[in-house]
């Protein structure tokens, strides 16, 4: 596991590509996908997957990167949560640039305690 | 020369070979258990997806299904259904896996919140619930450390304050928890400044000043003796980390198992309708199977036993002493909370040296059973509470006073209404009318109390 990255502002993701659909991420040959997790106490650990591959699980923060195989494929996320003061971040960092926030959610902002979500990785 | 110089080699080796750690080899494990259970949910889902397609006649292509967006639905309902049955793959999951999980290391944590209550008759009454305040150190959450009303000051106390937390680099708050669980059953608090009535004192309600608000100092201490109700302890490692994060990790992984190729043509919502389909499927389950977790632990039983005392600070000599055990548990829709005290008061209403002592026992239980889920407000009920008390003098023809046992029986309804408030409605039955001095309407033993103001959020704009 990967030290997280810090010091970034995260942003709203930018490729929504429309009501219904999932933001998709672009990944140009040879480009690094990194998937960061920021998250507050947690009793049950949240898992990210990528194309039939668990990337994360875990109780606290991490950063992983992401190897993406040629085509479309899912990158989902899955938080559930059971501690007082919980809080979730995913966002993912293409090639070093500024982190983009994939969801958040936390109980401060009265969000439900759990949540499956995904984007489409087109390498 | 040759010898040490081979050994040296091997040597190396070796240590090239061989983990650098045990966290090393622990993540290595975890890996690998998380590589198996992705290929056994894999080879589950498309053996399911591919059977359930054909007796669709449904085709599939890139791991999406051709059809309207009902017939995938029926389809991949009866997928989920087949992959129902877990108990085989959370036997993948061993001791050391579930303990490298806890103790990952973390960059930052988060204060836990105080929820302590003073035992004293200052702040509560009984009946009390046993959990213990969850203070996780002095320094840790300061702000909640102290608390005050209008004329007392409760400082809230955790063994936890004395003991030094694990290591300066933070871990999970799992990990945080189960490393002090023991000092976590003991729990206090000090009140100073607090006004209490005279009869919360010394018990005795048929006395003319039963009412007299006196100043007093309060202290209690709490050890859980049975249970513990909250989640990050050791005890539901099994429920949290276990089957909780096994079916995150289930959802994640089978919504990363679904084609989104986009087809000639096809938009990106058109190519991701399948995933959006699963996913719409996997939340309500995988929020209901997590609530399920959660409700059993906050509803397991818990017992706690407390010892207390309440001195008056501008009268010498009258003190109180009390031990009381605190139980409660979940039973099918109902709650239970149990209380039994003992306490001694010592009494100088007769003057400082002809000082006596008022032994009582005290008894008192609630059931509260959750009716109507939803039939009112949704995702609320309507709660209906039965319960009792009793306060049985000791020896009562020792004491210079008249002491009266007392007795009462209450019922509550609380109908829940839109925007979040509750119409409670009360009825009590006692043989002690000073018990009643607080109710809306009484008749003979009888009172009854009602609070209607939380409609009045019925007619706010947008409630």
């Amino acid at each position: 596991m990967a030290a997280k990255k810090k010091g970034k502002s995260a942003k709203r993701a930018a490729e929504d590509t429309g009501p219904a659909a999932a933001p998709i991420i672009v990944v140009p040959p040879g480009g690094q996908l990194d998937v960061v997790v920021d998250v507050g106490p947690m009793v049950f650990p949240y898992t990210v997957a990528y194309a039939g591959h668990t990337v994360i699980k875990s109780l606290v923060d991490r950063q992983e990167q992401v190897t993406p195989q040629p085509g479309d494929f899912v990158l989902a996320w899955s938080f559930a949560h059971g501690a007082k003061g919980w809080s979730h971040q995913i966002s993912y960092i293409l090639d070093g640039a500024e982190p983009v926030v994939l969801e958040e959610a936390s109980e401060k902002k009265k969000n439900r305690d759990t949540s499956i979500g995904f984007a489409v990785v087109r390498a | 020369m040759a010898k040490p110089a081979c050994s040296l080699v091997v040597l190396v080796l070796l240590c090239t070979w061989l983990p650098s750690s045990p966290a090393v080899a622990q993540g290595a494990d975890r890996a690998a258990i998380d590589a198996r259970i992705d290929q056994m949910l894999t080879e589950r889902w498309k053996a399911a997806l591919d059977a359930e397609a054909k007796a669709s006649g449904l085709t599939l292509v890139d791991q999406r299904l051709s059809g309207s967006a009902d017939d995938k639905r029926k389809v991949y309902t009866a997928v989920l259904d087949r992959l129902k049955d877990d108990g085989d793959i959370l036997v993948n999951f061993t001791q050391a896996y579930v303990q490298s999980l806890i103790d990952e290391k973390v960059e930052s944590r988060m204060g836990t919140s105080v929820n302590a209550t003073s035992t004293n008759p200052a702040t509560a009454g009984l009946p009390e619930r046993s959990g213990a305040p969850s203070l996780a150190a002095l320094a840790a959450d300061v702000s909640s450390l102290v608390s005050a009303d209008k004329t007392a000051v409760t400082v809230n106390l955790n063994a936890l304050a004395f003991v030094s937390l694990r290591e300066p680099d933070l871990y999970s708050e799992l990990a945080a928890y189960q490393s002090h669980e023991l000092a976590r059953r003991f729990s206090g608090s000090v009140t100073f400044g607090a006004r209490i009535p005279e009869k919360e004192i010394t018990g005795l309600s048929n006395l003319p000043d039963f009412d007299q608000v006196l100043d007093a100092f309060s202290w209690d201490a709490k050890v859980r003796v049975l249970g513990d109700k909250d989640p990050r302890a050791s005890r539901w490692n099994d429920f949290t980390v276990v089957r909780g994060g096994f079916l995150a990790q289930k959802a994640a992984l089978l919504l990363s198992l679904v084609g989104v190729t986009p087809r000639p043509g096809e938009t990106a919502a058109q190519a991701q309708e399948d995933a959006l389909i699963v996913r719409s499927l996997l939340e309500p389950d995988l929020h209901k199977s997590i609530s399920a977790i959660k409700s059993g632990i906050a509803r397991s039983p818990q017992l706690s036993i407390k010892a207390a005392g309440t001195h008056l600070t501008k009268e010498t000599g009258k003190n109180k002493y009390a031990f009381t055990a605190l139980f409660d548990a979940g039973l099918g829709r109902s709650d239970v909370t149990a209380n039994v005290q003992y306490s001694i008061t010592d009494d100088v209403r007769l003057g400082i040296d002809q000082v006596f002592q008022v032994k009582a026992w005290a008894l008192s239980g609630e059931v509260i059973s959750h009716l109507a889920p939803d039939a009112i407000v949704e995702g609320r009920t309507l709660d209906w509470s039965l319960g009792g008390g009793a306060t049985l003098f000791q020896d009562t023809s020792s004491l210079p006073v008249p002491a009266d046992n007392t007795w009462k029986l209450f019922s509550r309804l609380d109908i829940p209404v839109r925007g979040g408030g509750r119409v409670p409605i009360s009825i009590i039955y006692t043989n002690d009318p000073n018990a009643l001095t607080k109710e809306k309407y009484v008749t003979g033993q009888i009172g009854l109390s009602y609070d209607f103001s939380a409609l009045k959020e019925l007619f706010v704009p947008g409630s």
